[in-house]
């Protein structure tokens, strides 16, 4: 997976040398992108940001941008795909949680998911809020200062006195909090693969075909779980427990 | 096809382990032929010269039967004269109406009767039910199956009576409205009485009532040649829910005719006797198909008939905050049950609140007739013209087999600034939005990124995840180490030995050319001494130089290094009583040999 990133970084890098020799760089051409969305030309603006993705470029400005565009051109899967993308790119940004909250409100589908009690939810917006590279800053820091107690404490004649362990014992719980939180906000943004309904309404069957029954039909921006792939279909799941598979050509993958 | 009545051949046995002269036994009437249109009297008789209370607390669970009524309870009682006694003898008849529920065998199992403080149990009695009339008897004005009238109830002379249910349609959508009628065809009968016995459930369907008057409605019908008189006693609108085949279990009606005595006088004055009849329709079978899913509008919400969809706002001009209705009505023939508000794209200068919902239902002429109104409250949050668009409907057309779509016509709202003045000189109160929208893009600040993999994906963070798991044993070794050795004093001055007879050394080799040779010559020979003392941990106070030859021994260290340190002290104490040995060359020489010797003592130590 590293490497694969790495190819990607390199070939971006070496796509983003070569721009200028073909006219533009990725940032003249976001800037270019915006000026349009400014001026109300938001298909040339989602153009443009397509372009910039098409560099390499992994920056949730980008994929936000063109979630803006898209949902000014009317394209609700669209914008919500590339909302959702800026999420996974910039989890604690508010904008991004607001235009897709916004996106989300003008969805055809309603889905009731299942109820999470006021605890939780209160503990996933403080998850949400603090981002999982804060939380790993977080651990790092009390892995280090737990470290750095042992030794101090562990090396000096007198050796561990009631404070001392008191202060580990504290440093140990924050340290098993913050880990397991920010585990579970990594895998509650990355662990389960997601899809966007782009087409207007597509029918679910019950197995990867046109021969299968089809089993409800979801709309546009509609965000599905995937569960498998096979061929040109993904088996998709839907928080109230339905299931079933879904042409490909007709979601988008975050 | 012969009745099978095994009840009349149980009838009159006593009942098993009967106690004193008491009988009892349980037989049905008719004990003929039995039809599932007719009732049964199941009768539970106790006889004998002096009976106990007598009373049956619960019917046994019925086999193909169901009680319409009962029980009825008579008594009677009769004396006899044999020779000068009087023999009293009584009975108590416990009376029931039961219904055979379909052709087929029937059974009533064994009777618990409480005789008193004792149980007695009847004989089971098996029936074998056979198949009434419920159509039209073939043959025309003929009374084809006499033999299906209830014993002792013989139906109106030559008429003929019967029930059926029918729907306009054998095959249709779901959610498609389709009315049922249940009409009592009767020919020369004159029915006086009428109720209904047994409803089906209806359990995939929507019922919607249709009222009607089975009198005023009644016409004439031929069925089969034969003229009827037709009531029309029960019409609904029956909505199928979901797609399959449906059935419609039997009606069941009780008929009470007016029977002819043949006696015209009492047939005038007296009015008659009178038969009780029951009659079932056939069950109804019904094809639902589902609605098709090509050409189905992404918002269709399930109506199915045909409708007309009307929108109008209550004005055409507000002011900011005003609150204006917007009322959209949808009626046509069909069912809306399952319909949601039509799709409304309200501009994002109206603030629309949740529809108030209002239907009605009737029926007409066989169909269902729906009106649906949704009325929305819209508050328009700035000025200017607002438009709304055209509000659209979706419905599946059952006749011609499509998707269809209601449009109202687009509407106009010009809205002005409030004029309502403001409490007080500033208005205050809760800042809330006006309207929610997207929030604006991101300008470029600085480079775009490529994509950092995020923190806790990136190898420094598994090292510096890791590396403390390592460095903290070789910190606390480390530092246990340094601790022990501070601790040690003979061990320090050992290691400082070396560094601290160079730095007095140094300190003497700046004197070279300003002190007089003794003071210099006795800075070197205390440096090296002191150096053996500092190395031993002794006091160099005490150390000659035997003991420092000794302590060197003691070590291991080689004679030719000894001498050489002894020598260099020995020259070092002549130089201090020459002084033509203090030339600047000489102290030099001897500085340079003092700090060997430090070395070489190190060395080997």
């Amino acid at each position: 997976m590293r490497a694969v990133t790495r190819v990607v970084a390199a070939l971006a890098l070496a796509v983003s040398a070569l721009a200028p020799a073909l006219g533009e760089t990725p940032e003249e051409t976001f800037s270019r992108g915006n000026g349009a969305f400014e001026k109300g030309r938001y298909e040339d603006a989602a153009e443009a940001y397509r372009t910039v993705l098409r560099y390499g470029i992994r920056d949730s400005r980008v994929e936000y941008n063109l979630g803006c565009a898209a949902f000014r051109l009317g394209r609700l899967g669209e914008s919500i795909l590339h909302f959702e993308r800026a999420r996974r790119l910039a989890p604690t940004d508010p904008d991004v949680r607001a235009n897709l909250d916004f996106a989300r409100s003008r969805c055809f589908d309603r889905v009731e998911a299942p109820e999470v009690a006021a605890p939780i939810r209160m503990v996933r917006a403080a998850q949400d809020a603090l981002g999982p590279d804060r939380q790993a800053g977080a651990v790092l820091l009390l892995l280090w200062l737990v470290l750095g107690l042992v030794v101090w404490r562990s090396s000096r004649p007198g050796g561990w006195n009631a404070t001392a362990g008191w202060v580990l014992a504290v440093l140990l719980l924050l340290l098993a909090i913050v880990g397991s939180s920010g585990l579970a906000t990594r895998e509650r943004l990355e662990g389960t693969p997601v899809a966007v309904v782009l087409a207007p309404s597509v029918e679910v069957r019950a197995g990867p075909g046109e021969s299968n029954a089809v089993l409800f039909t979801v709309h546009e921006g509609l965000a599905l779980e995937v569960r498998s792939e096979r061929q040109d279909w993904v088996q998709v799941s839907l928080p109230n427990g339905l299931n079933g598979w879904v042409p490909e050509e007709a979601v988008g993958k975050v | 096809m012969a009745a099978l009545a095994l009840a009349a051949a149980l009838a009159g046995l006593p009942a098993g382990g009967a106690a004193g002269d008491i009988r009892v036994r349980a037989y049905v009437e008719p004990a003929g032929r039995v039809v599932d249109t007719e009732p049964l009297t199941l009768m539970v008789a106790v006889e004998g010269s002096d009976l106990p209370d007598v009373s049956i607390r619960d019917l046994p669970r019925l086999v193909n039967l169901r009680v319409l009524n009962g029980p009825s309870k008579s008594t009677s009682a009769s004396f006899e004269m044999q020779g000068t006694e009087i023999r009293r003898s009584s009975s108590v008849t416990l009376r029931y109406t039961l219904l055979p529920e379909g052709p087929g065998p029937a059974e009533i199992p064994p009777i618990a009767v409480q005789l008193g403080s004792e149980v007695r149990r009847t004989e089971a009695i098996r029936l074998q039910v056979e198949r009434g009339v419920t159509a039209p008897p073939p043959g025309g004005g003929r009374r084809a199956r006499p033999g299906r009238m209830a014993e002792g109830r013989e139906a109106a002379g030559p008429g003929v009576v019967f029930l059926k249910a029918e729907t306009s349609a054998s095959e249709v959508w779901v959610r498609q409205p389709v009315p049922l009628t249940v009409t009592l065809y009767a020919s020369g009968a004159d029915i006086r009485g009428f109720s209904w016995m047994g409803f089906p459930s209806f359990s995939s369907f929507w019922v919607e009532e249709v009222p009607g008057d089975a009198n005023a409605d009644r016409y004439q019908a031929d069925v089969e040649g034969r003229s009827y008189n037709a009531f029309p006693v029960l019409r609904r609108i029956l909505i199928p829910t979901s797609p399959g085949e449906a059935t419609i279990d039997p009606f069941a009606a009780q008929l009470q005719l007016r029977r002819s005595s043949g006696d015209p006088f009492e047939d005038f004055f007296m009015g008659g006797g009178s038969a009780v009849l029951i009659r079932k329709t056939d069950p109804v079978h019904l094809r639902v198909r589902p609605l098709p899913e090509s050409g189905k509008p992404p918002d269709f919400s399930g109506a199915v008939g045909s409708f007309k969809i009307r929108a109008a706002l209550d004005r055409t001009d507000a002011q900011v905050n005003d609150a204006v209705a917007l009322k959209v009505t949808v009626e046509g023939d069909g069912s809306l049950q399952s319909a949601a508000a039509p799709r409304l794209d309200a501009p994002q200068d109206l603030k629309v609140f949740e529809p108030k919902i209002t239907d009605s239902v009737s029926t007409s002429g066989g169909k269902l007739r729906s009106v649906r109104t949704w009325e929305w409250v819209l508050v328009p949050l700035a000025p200017g013209d607002v438009r709304i668009p055209a509000v659209r409907f979706p419905y599946f057309d059952p006749a011609a087999a499509v998707y269809r779509e209601a449009r109202g016509e687009p509407m106009l709202l010009a809205v002005r600034r409030s004029d309502r003045p403001t409490e007080g000189p500033v208005a205050r109160g809760a800042v809330e939005a006006q309207r929610r929208d997207l929030a604006f893009i991101k300008p470029l600040r600085g480079k775009l990124s490529i994509g950092r993999p995020r923190l806790d994906r990136r190898a420094s963070f598994m090292a510096l995840l890791v590396l403390p798991l390592i460095l903290s044993p070789v910190l606390i070794g480390v530092r246990r180490y340094r601790t022990r050795l501070s601790q040690d004093r003979g061990l320090v001055r050992a290691r400082r030995a070396r560094r601290l007879a160079r730095k007095r050394l140094d300190a003497t080799g700046h004197r070279i050319g300003v002190g007089d040779a003794a003071a210099f010559h006795e800075a070197v020979a205390r440096a090296l001494v002191e150096y053996v003392a500092d190395r031993f941990d002794r006091s160099p106070a005490g150390l000659t130089y035997d003991v420092a030859d000794e302590l060197l021994a003691a070590r291991g260290v080689d004679l030719a290094a000894r001498s050489r340190f002894r020598s260099c002290l020995e020259a070092c104490d002549f130089a201090r009583f020459v002084p033509e040995a203090g030339t600047a060359s000489r102290k030099t020489e001897t500085l340079k040999e003092a700090r060997a010797i430090v070395d070489l003592l190190e060395n080997a130590l």
